[in-house]
């Protein structure tokens, strides 16, 4: 006690700042608490003994709490090695705590005050700054800490927070949500559907299936957490657009005609409509058919009358068509969804149906896409995805006809001999100045299904069909292969730079000056084994994740499993778990940083270094094995993904840099690169990236996209679109895009690249239109820090 | 005979010309319109002279992708130095058989007159011709910058629209 008086002048500096006058008392009660927790009562002496040799040590005047408590655990490991350890856990536990408070107290005041940081950036589809999306963030940095302490296995917990995997959608954990679904929306809309106010009947004409396809996007994101998609989407509207046009014939009848609306002659014209008109490119037997009808009832109209009108039909549901699509991108691009933070995660595939109204769906599709939206912006959502078929949407021979004459070509004067083709070009066209769509090669030989037959009415059923971002579900354990109706549940990827800095490091201690390639090998093998330990400890971590998403009740996604988009869901009564339900999704084990992982162990990438190059293929590969045996082990569709890394990129790379200090190449900069991909700054050609990445394609099932970049103005040069789709399909890409440069002058509407001023205007008002995995985003600005440093860092092929 | 200098190679641009295109930069241009994109190049004493090694390493990586439809010359004016061009555009010819754009502030009409600029004619497929003038400025206009500029299929004399 005595001791106390003498240090009177002692000032402690406590967490938030403050000061206060020293005592000793709160240091004898610590101690004293650490003697109890070691089951050790009734020690006041000693205590004494050591309280008094703290405040001996403490040689200055002001001296913050930190420094007490590291004064307090040297002495206690000189009196009591045992109690010591006791005092340092709970000093442990004690900084967890109060850090696990004050961070999240912290994150809640950035979200408070719409800082311009990573927690807000960290999704760039979502307006974190409105009240809907704050409260969305509120609740998303909730559940994370909620999933972290109560529902995810410690093991799996601690290695998220370390860095070493990071748990996707960690946020909608504790909802049980699965990822993504593609929709059979000829079933739904054949059946017609219900929501919570009401059901739909079935759609009659193409602006009511566009207008209804965008309120199931809008419902069903409601009940994921992942992108939504439809993955024929020229097929189903067909259906529409033929409705329209039967409807159209018989108003041009009525007209053409002068025939009362409601006589008995309309009934007959409108059966006829409904039964026989099977095109919008009536055959010689149904127009002599019609015309044989008008003449029965006494209706005048002649062989040329006829024509006429029924180019006039076409001509007014092709408008009809148009405008329905217009609709559809306006909408997908404004009607918000998840409590109104944000636009749907739309995608959209076509490109395979011939027929003339699935034609014209695309074509009228394509022409929107450009117009863009009010102000001519470039439409963000969906992501289109256009589906390269040999014999249907591609041919080698077309190809080579259009490269020769390319102006020819796009001037729809050449003819091809795969249907759909001059519809590819249209494509490049439009991606050229829009974007999209991105590009989904059927005849790469892992996305061909046998079940698909040319001549199946039912064959876009066995088409792949992707998410925009790249999820690909197609193989199947539980039903057949197809990408309908089923979805991602969950994927979680391993931070694959770090396994290869620690098995450098390992390397290079068991054999110290030793010659480059025996460490080089030593590194590589303890490489794979890790991948492979982090790869099944994934794996387990999905499983459980599984188990937990299994005991969700189907009443908890009424509008998903009530109308059977999940396949099966309709089976399965509200309040019953959906269980087995989920077999026939995927569980993604992903990775990042295949780049940066052999820069760790060779010193460069693998677009450099063959043997790197070997590495990360059998990495991979070895993935894949573990993926084999856990598809045996729980019958789950597990798959390997080549993970879009939004909002991770800049994560693993920092805590790497903490962790290591800065390692040169590996996690020097802001961001991991992507997946697999070639080094975003090293100048490559775009047949060499696209030769490089290729193969990988082939072993990560679970999804993958290739990027090709081009500097300057893309719709200048369509040809050179078409080119690197040529050379992606024939190089077994399996789902490519190109990426350049889409500028727009907000004042002046004027669109292409702009480097610091509008060329036209003058103007400094810019939107930077760019893709981040796989979506594009509004505007540069809006992209997290991480994003926006590997942008700038990309090479430009120009 | 002046040789040629180089000042820039992109190995794949699709500003240049239509599809994907080798494009090299050669030093020197005396048309120095006003508004240039690059005044940077109308010196000729700059950039790499364009030697046998160059050449070889030119001609071998214009083989070896597939991908390009071709190769333009730009500078500066690859005109400036006909003689250098003429030389260089024979064995371009005949070691990649690409097909060739070249751009020049000349006009078509009077290289067709000019000795030796009208032999290097024979070479090019297409030329991109004319003085850049800025009044004529359209950023619109595909692979040149003023609407006076034309590109010209060489052998027929045809104007082709892009």
């Amino acid at each position: 006690m005595s001791s106390t008086q003498e240090k009177k002048s002692i000032l402690i500096i406590k967490r938030d700042g403050n000061e206060e006058v020293f005592t000793s008392d709160k240091i004898r009660r610590a101690i004293t608490k650490a003697y109890n927790a070691g089951g050790i009562n009734n020690q006041a002496l000693e205590i004494d003994k050591i309280v008094r040799r703290v405040v001996k040590s403490i040689d200055k005047d002001r001296i913050t709490v930190e420094e007490i408590q590291d004064i307090v655990e040297h002495e206690l490991m000189l009196a009591n090695p045992y109690i010591a350890k006791k005092y340092i856990i709970y000093r442990e536990w004690r900084n967890t705590e109060r850090d696990k408070r004050t961070s999240m107290k912290r994150t809640m005041d950035g979200i408070v005050s719409i800082e311009r940081n990573d927690v807000n950036l960290s999704n760039a589809n979502m307006s974190s700054h409105t009240p809907a999306g704050q409260m969305m963030t509120f609740a998303s940095e909730i559940t994370k800490d909620y999933a972290h302490k109560y529902l995810i296995g410690i093991k799996y917990a601690r290695a998220h927070r370390n860095g070493d995997i990071h748990i996707h959608d960690l946020d909608y954990y504790p909802t049980k949500t699965t990822t993504c679904v593609q929709y059979d929306l000829e079933d739904i809309f054949e059946r017609g559907f219900h929501t919570k106010n009401g059901s739909i009947r079935t759609p009659q004409s193409i602006l009511s299936y566009a207008t209804l396809a965008t309120i199931i996007f809008q419902t069903n994101q409601n009940e994921q957490h992942g992108g939504q998609s439809i993955p024929a989407f020229d097929y189903f509207m067909a259906k529409g657009v033929l409705k329209s046009f039967k409807k159209q014939v018989v108003k041009d009848l009525i007209f053409a005609g002068r025939l009362d609306e409601n006589g008995k002659e309309v009934d007959q014209f409108k059966a006829f409509a409904q039964k026989k008109i099977t095109s919008i490119e009536m055959s010689k037997k149904q127009k002599s058919d019609l015309l044989a009808l008008a003449k029965k009832l006494k209706v005048k109209i002649s062989d040329s009358d006829l024509e006429y009108l029924l180019s006039h039909s076409r001509e007014q549901v092709r408008k009809e068509t148009h405008q329905a699509m217009e609709g559809f991108i306006h909408n997908l691009n404004t009607m918000h969804s998840r409590g109104g933070n944000q636009v749907v995660f739309s995608s959209i595939n076509y490109g395979t149906d011939t027929s003339p109204e699935g034609r014209m769906v695309i074509s009228e599709l394509l022409d929107v896409t450009v117009e863009g939206l009010g102000k001519g912006e470039v439409p963000i959502f969906p992501i289109q995805i256009f589906k390269v078929k040999d014999g249907v949407s591609y041919s080698e021979a077309d190809a080579q006809k259009a490269l020769k004459d390319f102006d020819k070509a796009m001037s729809g004067k050449m003819k091809f001999s795969a249907p759909n083709f001059d519809l590819l070009l249209k494509s490049c066209k439009t991606t050229s100045t829009s974007l999209f769509p991105n590009f989904l090669f059927l005849d790469t030989p892992y996305n061909v299904n046998p079940l698909w037959k040319k001549n199946d009415k039912n064959r876009f059923k066995y088409e792949l069909a992707t998410m925009g971002c790249r999820t690909r579900v197609f193989e199947n354990l539980h039903g057949e292969t197809t990408s309908w109706g089923r979805g991602n549940l969950s994927f979680t990827s391993m931070n694959m730079p770090r396994l290869a800095i620690e098995a450098k490091r390992e390397a290079e201690e068991m054999w110290p000056g030793s010659d480059k390639h025996v460490i080089e090998n030593e590194a590589k093998n303890i490489f794979l084994t890790s991948v492979r330990t982090m790869s099944e400890s994934i794996a387990e971590q999905l499983y459980e994740r599984f188990q937990y998403q299994r005991t969700a009740l189907a009443c908890q996604f009424p509008f998903m499993m009530g109308n059977n988009i999940w396949k099966g869901g309709k089976d399965v009564s509200p309040d019953s778990q959906v269980g087995d339900l989920l077999n026939h999704g995927t569980l993604g084990i992903g990775f990042i940083g295949g780049h940066n992982a052999m820069v760790a162990i060779y010193g460069e990438g693998h677009a450099d270094n063959k043997e790197a190059y070997q590495t990360l293929t059998e990495a991979i590969e070895v993935i894949n094995e573990v993926v084999v045996k856990y598809k045996k082990k729980y019958n789950l569709n597990y798959a390997v993904l080549a993970t879009p890394a939004e909002g991770l990129a800049g994560r693993f790379t920092r805590m790497d840099r903490e962790k290591y200090g800065v390692i040169p190449g590996v996690n020097d900069l802001e961001y991991y690169v992507n997946s697999f991909h070639v080094d975003v700054k090293r100048p490559i050609s775009a047949l060499e990236k696209i030769r490089l990445e290729a193969p990988f394609h082939a072993i990560t099932k679970g999804g993958h996209i290739t990027y090709v970049e081009l500097d300057g103005e893309a719709k200048k040069n369509v040809k050179s679109i078409f080119t690197i789709v040529k050379a992606m399909n024939d190089a077994n890409i399996g789902y490519g895009s190109i990426n350049h440069p889409v500028d727009t002058c907000r004042s002046c509407g004027h669109k292409g690249v702009i480097y610091s001023t509008c060329p036209v205007c003058g103007s400094e008002d810019i939107t930077r239109i760019r893709r981040i995995t796989g979506y594009l985003t509004g505007s540069l600005e809006t992209w997290n820090s991480a994003k926006q440093a590997e942008e700038r860092d990309r090479v430009k092929h120009c | 005979m002046l040789p040629l200098r180089v000042i820039n190679i992109y190995p794949e641009t699709i500003v240049d010309g239509e599809g994907l295109r080798y494009s090299i930069y050669f030093s020197g241009c005396a048309h120095c319109c006003k508004g240039c994109q690059n005044p940077e190049t109308w010196e000729y004493n700059q950039g790499s002279i364009l030697d046998e090694s160059l050449e070889t390493r030119i001609f071998s990586e214009i083989n070896a992708n597939p991908l390009l439809s071709g190769v333009t010359l730009s500078g500066g004016d690859p005109m400036y130095n006909p003689e250098g061009l003429l030389d260089f555009l024979k064995k371009l010819k005949k070691n990649t058989k690409a097909n060739v754009w070249c751009y020049t502030g000349f006009v078509f009409e009077r290289l067709q007159k000019d000795a030796i600029r009208s032999k290097c004619l024979k070479y090019i497929d297409v030329l991109v011709d004319g003085p850049f003038v800025e009044r004529k400025r359209n950023v619109n206009l595909a692979f040149r910058g003023s609407s006076n500029q034309r590109i010209i299929k060489v052998k027929t004399a045809e104007i082709l629209q892009y």
